[in-house]
């Protein structure tokens, strides 16, 4: 099919990048485990209760650092928008505008390709690129797990943190998604803008609504990153409305792609 | 048969200060085998013209068919395999090479890549296939455009404007190519140019357009049958001279003045006037004296291309 033959192209491009983030992302994780050490975080709740709550709000509900589960959350999955959002953001952000601006577009829309095969096409390589980062991530974290002294008197639960490594796949696609939206209509210079100001509107509303006048609070739940918070999973060991949260974020991907391929299907494509 | 239909094809262009009339209100027809030619100065509709065709825009209204069978371009695309295209405005990958830009879209096309054929017209024209595309000069990487859009089969090859960026040498070599590959495939080809000289030579019939719409269509042949005949005349006076320019405005209304000195001018008109004109010339007196010399010739096609062009733009001819 046309669609995966645009996925597999687009991937083989975006390799080499998409493998050094993920072997970044591999050393990351190498570091945090390493310097893991429950010991030395021992007297860090009395301390953390010295900090502002809006602090404590943004490493998240999770400030157990004296379990690896805590502690990769606050370190590592909380902050899965930064470390790894943000290149997908402003990749997404920028694809279908590049192939116009560089005019490639024009060779490759004049044949027998439907432009909805060309937008999921596209969309499909961002898909998968997080997929693997996150895979790499998984597989880095397992081992790790595994082999990793300082972590052997650890009770640690694998399937816990497969589904919260599942959970922050969902979410940074869902924050890709939305880039990837702005820019099927949008230049890169708008798509990337917008893009990262929706992120950080999201982050805000979805981290200090509890500051909001008690009758706006509920905006936190336009806001993507509610519905992400693995803490939930890895420190207080619950999955209450994991599965809702899973199903909105992936909803909401799907509905902007579908929204994507309607609005790009609409517009001329300038010369 | 007819290979593309076009009725009343419309496209404008909505900017938020103005709508662009960029196609307005065309139809013509592009019969089988032909070598079919769309002249027309920059920004007169061509490339939207071409790209309403291939489906790349949208809002556009009319009738377009394609080998006879009617096509909504904003849904259909299988009637885009039977057509070679060279967009006016080439985009290529530019870390690639043009080999692997031509695997690439073959890859994408769901076509053949015949590595014989493609090195072929790539040494004919001049083109080093394995550097890679950001490297090579704005006439070299038309040359890959080209390669790519002669790869597969097809029976309409669409180019828009696609000599640009080549030397004189490379462009008759191209244009042999074309014919050559027209030969052997009876392909039917669609070429849009700024360029006189070049539908001149290569096409059978042509259309001009501008501002969006289609001033005339007649074969090449018929245009310059069609054309104007341009008078040359030598006064012994400036005073006969300026007694003939009051006549010439007074009687030849559609009279163009190409250049005037002291005592010479040329001008234009239609070739029906000639009879009358010639009459006059002969047989009256300017300021008291006849003509000193005079030379008569058919205007070149050059000359009837630029009376299309300078009505689009009266401002700019004074
Ligand atoms: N995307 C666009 N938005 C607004 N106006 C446009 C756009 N593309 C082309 N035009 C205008 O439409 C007219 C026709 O352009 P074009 O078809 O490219 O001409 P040509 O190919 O004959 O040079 C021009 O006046 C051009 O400025
Ligand atoms: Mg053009």
């Amino acid at each position: 099919m046309k669609l995966f033959t645009i996925t597999k192209i687009e991937i083989k491009k975006s390799f080499k990048p998409v493998l050094l983030l993920s072997l970044l992302m591999c050393l990351f994780v190498l570091m945090i485990v390493s310097i893991f050490d429950p010991e030395l975080f021992e007297g860090i709740e009395e301390m953390m209760d010295l900090f502002p709550e809006a602090i404590k709000d943004m490493l998240g509900s999770a400030l157990d650092l004296t379990t690896i589960g805590g502690f990769y959350t606050i370190e590592f999955l909380s902050m899965i928008w930064i470390w790894v959002g943000i290149y997908f953001i402003l990749k997404a952000g920028q694809d279908i505008p590049a192939t116009i601006d560089n005019k490639t577009i024009d060779l490759v829309l004049s044949k027998p390709l439907k432009r909805w095969e060309f937008v999921l096409g596209r969309y499909m390589r961002f898909v998968f690129s997080i997929l693997l980062v996150i895979l790499f991530i998984g597989i880095t974290t397992f081992i790790l797990f595994e082999i990793a002294p300082n972590l052997q008197d650890q009770e640690i639960d694998f399937s816990e943190f497969f589904w919260a490594l599942t959970w922050a796949f969902i979410f940074v696609v869902s924050l890709t998604t939305t880039a990837f939206f702005f820019s099927v209509f949008l230049n890169r210079k708008k798509a990337t803008g917008l893009a990262f100001g929706m992120m950080v509107l999201f982050f805000i509303v979805g981290t200090f609504y509890s500051y909001f006048e008690e009758d706006v609070q509920e905006i936190k739940r336009i806001s993507l990153f509610f519905y992400y918070d693995p803490a939930r999973i890895l420190v207080s060991h619950s999955y209450e409305n994991v599965l809702r949260d899973f199903l909105i974020l992936s909803g909401y991907s799907v509905v902007m792609v579908i929204a994507s391929i309607v609005i790009f299907n609409k517009r001329d494509i300038p010369v | 048969m007819e290979v593309i239909q076009v009725k009343n094809l419309v496209k404008y262009y909505k900017t938020k200060k103005k709508v662009v009339k960029a196609v307005d209100d065309i139809s013509f027809n592009i019969l089988e085998g032909e070598r079919f030619g769309f002249l027309g100065p920059n920004g007169s509709g061509k490339t939207t013209t071409i790209r309403s065709i291939l489906g790349l825009l949208r809002g556009v209204k009319g009738e377009i068919s394609i080998l006879g069978e009617k096509i909504n371009p904003n849904k259909d695309t299988v009637y885009r395999n039977h057509i070679g295209y060279i967009p006016g405005e080439l985009g290529l990958e530019s870390e690639l090479n043009a080999i692997q830009m031509c695997k690439y879209l073959s890859k994408l096309y769901d076509i053949s890549f015949n590595w014989d054929e493609i090195k072929n017209i790539a040494e004919r024209l001049k083109l080093d296939v394995s550097r890679p595309i950001q490297e090579l000069s704005k006439g070299n990487r038309q040359k890959v455009g080209i390669l790519t859009s002669l790869m597969g089969d097809f029976d309409i090859l669409i180019l828009d404007e696609p000599t640009s960026g080549l030397d004189p040498l490379i462009q008759s070599e191209f244009f042999e190519i074309i014919k050559e590959r027209q030969e052997k495939a009876s392909c039917t080809v669609f070429i849009c140019s700024h360029l006189l000289s070049e539908v001149e030579k290569f096409c059978n019939r042509v259309a001009i357009i501008r501002n969006g719409k289609i001033v005339e269509i007649s074969k090449i042949s018929e245009l310059k049958q069609k054309g104007l005949k341009s008078f040359q005349l030598e006064f012994t006076s400036n005073a006969g001279l300026m007694e003939f320019v009051q006549y010439l405005e007074s009687q030849f209304l559609n009279a163009t003045v190409k250049s005037q000195s002291v005592n010479r001018i040329e001008f234009l008109i239609p070739p029906e006037k000639k009879r009358n004109l010639l009459h006059d010339i002969s047989e009256m007196q300017w300021a008291g004296e006849y003509i000193k010399d005079f030379n008569i010739n058919n205007s070149s096609l050059e000359d009837i291309f630029m009376k299309y062009y300078e009505i689009d733009n009266p401002e700019e001819e004074r």
